[in-house]
């Protein structure tokens, strides 16, 4: 059922989404997923053809733990502190390490990780800035995105602007690189969003499963099984996680949002509703992606892509209030005509009892 | 707005040494608000000369509720660094920024 799984292999794993983890910064020794538990993972994961992204915390692992996780297929997404040691993992970045971005080696194949916060917004292009060339693929996430004010959001779009200037221009000369923010919705035509609990699940370092790594560090009482019991089942009210059952997303062509449930449930208590914050983040996204592939109408393969339409809203939500109130117009009319109707039958009644009197007369 | 507490020593500048939930930023940041209006409220009525503090009742009012809220403000910071681990060093202490929920060592 499911096609990967997120092994959060210490507590202290490096946050490497919408959400953040407090004991990434611990001073405290690590506590390690038990390799007993792990090796069940893995062997799982061998023999259902299922792939593994293994969160990494500040520490190495131990040689037991590398030669077990060496067996499988696999994606490491690792602390930058770890990029030396294990070469071929995805460095997370967050914002306020920016002093380090130098480090980086100019590497024009690897996946980068990119957590800003609303605050750190005024300074994006520059932080991309000093990664161009290091990355084919950059990852951006908005840590608290649901707390982003309206100004901080015309920040966001200039900013991205700026930074899809600079793609244009290494597009034009053939680079192949990836925002995920601005490119993705070039190329999608449908939906592709994160599908946490459906596509994939996350195991903690006790081995309980979590529907991703943001429920576990926001709650760790808010499991929906332990791993092995819940695997080949379903968990409740899963069909709740799917785009079927988002009455606003499933109308929204913000193709390339996370669709994020945690951040569904924790500002609107409903894994299925978004908040407006979201929404209207993921369309200035949009309203970026569709400047920018009308800037490349002449470049080739962007020529070839489908136009991304202007739109009069920014929020999906007001389309279906739109069509609420649309649906409430032919009510209306026919109420407006019932009304006249009635008046014309009363002045008819009233004629007929004027010409009745003055026959009388 | 930071709020500040503990004790550590030897950085020259704040170093971002932990986080915390939004859940427990809020929590501090309600015992932050609580202690300073208290505070503030204990000086303007001491510069007003108002006899409101000559009245036992609110006088012994006004004290617990600072003595409460003052203790509930440490036991936060002593329950997040147990929780979290954070760096301790005498001579420095630790902060929050309410904003971004991150905690920081500074030089006093």
């Amino acid at each position: 059922m499911y096609r990967y799984l997120l092994v959060i292999l210490e507590k202290g794993a490096v946050p490497f989404c919408h959400y953040s983890n407090p004991f990434y910064y611990s001073s405290a020794e690590p506590e390690f997923m038990p390799l007993e538990i792990l090796g069940k993972i893995v062997e799982y994961a061998r023999e259902n053809g299922l792939f593994l992204n293994f969160l990494f915390g500040r520490h190495p692992l131990s040689l037991e733990y590398e030669s077990l996780i060496g067996t499988i297929g696999h994606v490491k997404m690792i602390p930058v502190v770890l990029k030396d040691i294990y070469p071929d993992g995805v460095p997370v970045l967050e914002a306020d390490e920016s002093m380090r971005f130098s480090e980086l080696e100019a590497d024009s194949e690897r996946n980068l990780v990119l957590s800003v916060t609303p605050t750190d917004l005024p300074h994006l292009s520059d932080m991309v800035a000093s990664l161009w060339g290091k990355f084919k693929r950059l990852n951006l996430h908005l840590v608290g995105v649901e707390t982003i004010s309206s100004a901080q959001l015309d920040v966001y779009q200039s900013e991205l602007k700026k930074i899809a200037d600079r793609l244009a221009q290494l597009y034009r000369t053939g680079r192949e690189i990836e925002i995920n923010v601005i490119s993705d919705r070039l190329l999608l035509n449908q939906m592709n969003n994160c599908d946490a609990g459906i596509k994939h699940l996350t195991i903690a370092p006790d081995g309980n499963a979590y529907i991703c790594p943001a429920f576990y560090y926001d709650d760790e009482a808010d499991t929906v099984g332990y791993w092995s019991d819940i695997i080949e089942t379903t968990h409740a009210n899963h069909q709740l996680l799917d785009l079927g059952c988002a009455p606003i997303c499933s109308r929204c062509d913000a193709f390339h949002c996370k669709r994020c449930v945690y951040l569904n449930k924790k500002t609107t208590l409903e894994v299925n509703v978004p908040s407006r914050e979201q929404c209207l983040a993921s369309h200035v996204e949009r309203e970026v992606s569709r400047l920018l592939l009308q800037s490349l109408r002449t470049v080739r393969p962007f020529d070839q892509f489908p136009a991304i339409a202007s739109l009069t809203y920014d929020d999906p939500f007001d389309l279906i209030v739109g069509e609420t109130w649309k649906r409430e117009e032919p009510a209306a009319v026919s109420a407006t005509s019932q009304d006249a109707d009635n008046c014309l039958q009363q002045i008819y009644e009233m004629q007929k009892k004027i010409l009745r009197k003055l026959e009388l007369d | 707005m930071d709020d500040k507490a503990g004790v550590c020593n030897g950085k020259d500048e704040r170093s971002k040494i932990g986080k915390v939930t939004p859940r427990e930023r809020d929590e501090i940041s309600a015992l932050f608000e609580r202690k300073n209006g208290l505070t503030e409220l204990i000086k303007a009525l001491v510069e007003s000369g108002d006899e409101i503090l000559t009245n036992s009742y609110f006088y012994e009012k006004i004290v617990a509720d600072l003595g409460k809220t003052t203790t509930l403000h440490q036991q936060w910071w002593d329950r997040c660094a147990q929780r979290y681990q954070w760096e301790r060093v005498s001579g420095c202490i630790w902060e929050i920024d309410f904003e971004t929920c991150n905690i920081y060592l500074r030089k006093i």
